[in-house]
């Protein structure tokens, strides 16, 4: 029955793009949003307009004890495109070509409190005519022994045990000003996570499973709804810290308002073992594909402050966490929200 | 037009807003061991706003030595936890409820070629009654040249929303260098205080409470500065180039313990001030 449900929202979610006569590939995210009608998430969820469209239809956002399917050419493949592979897979479309960064823009440590939690990559692709670019960016956790430094410190305080910081959503800035977006991932190895849903969306929107973690809690949205908006700078809507899981989510705690500004990537990537059991220590190459310009790297893809968002949203109770860090995106760009 | 307040940032941070409405608190004015938290009376010391944690360094005009069981451990926390991770709580029994690391970007007629000349890290923990909670400021600075050729100095990191409550404050320093950023800057003094005093030669340690300017000014070369129950001050000196020669480019882990309530954090405007006071005739 889940799944028939869940079939009829990815559906639903399709029958208003433009482009998708093939269920791989990057998604449009139109300014508009996507309709959702009332019961499409779970029995009394309600209709309306949501920012979010899914992607991987496995895992139950990670916490799925049987782990997610990783998308294939045949399926699970939603948002999902297949590049050359390995870890510098070039780009996921014949259309763009690779543009030349700088040392220092490929590659940007991510840091808190001067600890490294981790490394993004980053790359640009841009068409022959100079009209369309798309981002590219891998973040690899600090695990302790990759490199980066120690990673001792927990994220989880209310576990027994040392917990690593757990990323749910990755928030990246600077798509206001052009109308086409398009969004999705690649799905390197098992230690990637896939992205479970993306969204036009500045704002990320906890999500806590049922006690069987197969599929969400009472109450927890799939695809939140953009009414009632939270606060403009609410980095993480949701129910806070529950110290005995699933907490009880309001309406209005599982909302998020569509920002064109943003395209967030719902994954669950841990620098760790993961407090579910399954660990996902990088994310997928996340990719972006929006309007751009001609000019060199500098002109055309500057680094803005604080354009990147990071962010661990208390899948199984851990204390909200955003890092705010600096990103390359499209010129004249910025991080408002 | 006074240059100290050329720089002066206003910074959003986490806060908890339920203030828990308490009676006076009696604070002693000596209740503090030579190691460890130090309580910041919102009434302020016998002659100053301020009092002194860390004697080295002479304000970051010199190399400041980091404090250890002996010695210049005023206001001074180390622990196990501390030395395996500063996201760990400086005091058992606390735990992480909540972090936001960003950047910071220096407003555009002061930038450079790019903006952002810090990194703020704001981290909070509570304890288990969700009665007290420590509010932790971590500043590692970047090495981006501002519009004048220079890089940003901070000397005084500000936060605000104290009033009322009973406030006492500490610091960590990792007494191994990091191997990015090198050693992190002591804590010189601690104020219950809005305003930042400029320090450098032939200055007062300790800001005098006579003379001192009106509660809200932020930054003073008057050796003086009132008490303001809502602010504590830390006098610190990193830059990721110092003129003077003498480079610290991240802060030490600094604490505010207070009461607090069991609200999630919110994010409060203007509750983080970082402040240049011209030690090296910045302008």
């Amino acid at each position: 029955m889940k799944k028939f449900k869940l079939k009829l929202a990815v559906l639903g979610a399709l029958s208003v793009l433009s482009v998708p006569a093939f269920a791989t590939g990057l998604v449009s995210l139109p300014t508009a949003g996507f309709a959702v009608t009332a019961n499409s998430d779970f029995s009394g969820s309600l209709a309306g307009t949501t920012a979010w469209t899914l992607c991987n239809d496995t895992g139950n956002f990670g916490s799925d004890p049987a782990d997610y399917t990783a998308p294939t050419t045949g399926a699970h493949n939603i948002c999902a495109v297949f590049p050359a592979g390995g870890n510098d897979p070039g780009t996921p479309d014949s259309n763009f070509t690779n543009v030349a960064l700088s040392a220092a823009k490929q590659s940007v440590a991510i840091t808190a409190n001067s600890e490294t939690l981790a490394t993004m990559r980053q790359r640009a692709y841009r068409n022959s005519g100079a009209t369309e670019c798309i981002f590219e960016k891998r973040l690899v956790m600090n695990t302790g022994s990759n490199g980066m430094g120690s990673a001792t410190f927990d994220y989880n305080p209310s576990l027994t045990g040392s917990q690593r910081l757990e990323v749910n959503d990755f928030a990246f800035g600077g798509f206001s000003g052009t109308a086409t977006v398009l969004a999705g991932y690649y799905h390197s190895a098992n230690t990637d996570s896939p992205i479970y849903r993306l969204g036009r969306s500045f704002t990320s929107v906890q999500m806590q499973a049922n006690a069987a973690g197969t599929s969400p809690a009472s109450g927890y949205y799939k695809r939140p709804l953009n009414s009632p908006a939270p606060a403009a700078s609410t980095e993480i809507n949701g129910v806070g810290q529950t110290l005995s899981p699933p907490g009880t989510p309001t309406q209005s705690q599982q909302t998020s308002e569509i920002r064109t500004n943003w395209v967030d990537f719902v994954v669950d990537t841990t620098g760790g073992v993961d407090e579910d059991g399954t660990t996902s220590k990088d994310s997928p190459f996340m990719y972006v594909r929006s309007g751009c310009g001609s000019g060199t790297e500098a002109t055309a893809f500057p680094t803005v402050s604080n354009s990147v968002r990071i962010r661990q949203t208390g899948q199984e109770t851990q204390p909200f966490v955003t890092i705010l860090a600096s990103g390359i995106t499209r010129s004249g760009a910025n991080a408002n929200f | 037009m006074n240059q100290y307040l050329k720089y002066n940032l206003n910074l959003n941070t986490l806060f908890f807003t339920s203030l828990i409405v308490v009676a006076m608190q009696t604070l002693s004015l000596t209740a503090f061991s030579a190691q460890g938290f130090v309580a910041i009376p919102k009434q302020g010391f016998t002659d100053s706003a301020y009092t002194l944690c860390n004697p080295t360094g002479d304000f970051g005009l010199k190399e400041s030595t980091a404090p250890n069981a002996a010695i210049n451990n005023n206001c001074a926390v180390s622990n196990e936890k501390l030395l395996e991770s500063p996201m760990n709580a400086p005091l058992e029994g606390f735990t992480l409820v909540g972090l936001i690391s960003r950047g910071i970007q220096m407003p555009a007629h002061y930038a450079g070629e790019f903006d952002e000349v810090a990194t703020l890290t704001d981290t909070i923990w509570r304890n288990a009654d969700k009665t007290e909670c420590i509010y932790g400021t971590h500043l590692l600075m970047k090495p981006n040249v501002l519009a004048d050729g220079q890089m940003w100095e901070v000397n005084d990191i500000a936060r605000g929303g104290f009033s009322g409550r009973p406030v006492e404050v500490a610091y960590f320093i990792k007494p191994e260098p990091h191997k990015e950023y090198g050693f992190p800057e002591a804590v010189f003094r601690v104020g219950r205080t809005f305003t930042s005093v400029n320090n450098g030669k032939n200055t007062l340690a300790l800001p005098a409470l006579q003379g001192a300017p009106d509660i809200s000014k932020a930054m003073t070369n008057i050796q003086a500065a009132a008490v303001n129950e809502n602010w504590v001050d830390f006098t610190t000196d990193v830059n990721a180039k110092d003129p003077d020669g003498v480079t610290r480019m991240m802060s030490s882990m600094l604490y505010i313990k207070t009461i607090c309530s069991d609200y999630a954090p919110v994010e409060v405007e203007n509750a983080i001030r970082l402040l240049t006071t011209g030690q090296n005739g910045q302008h």
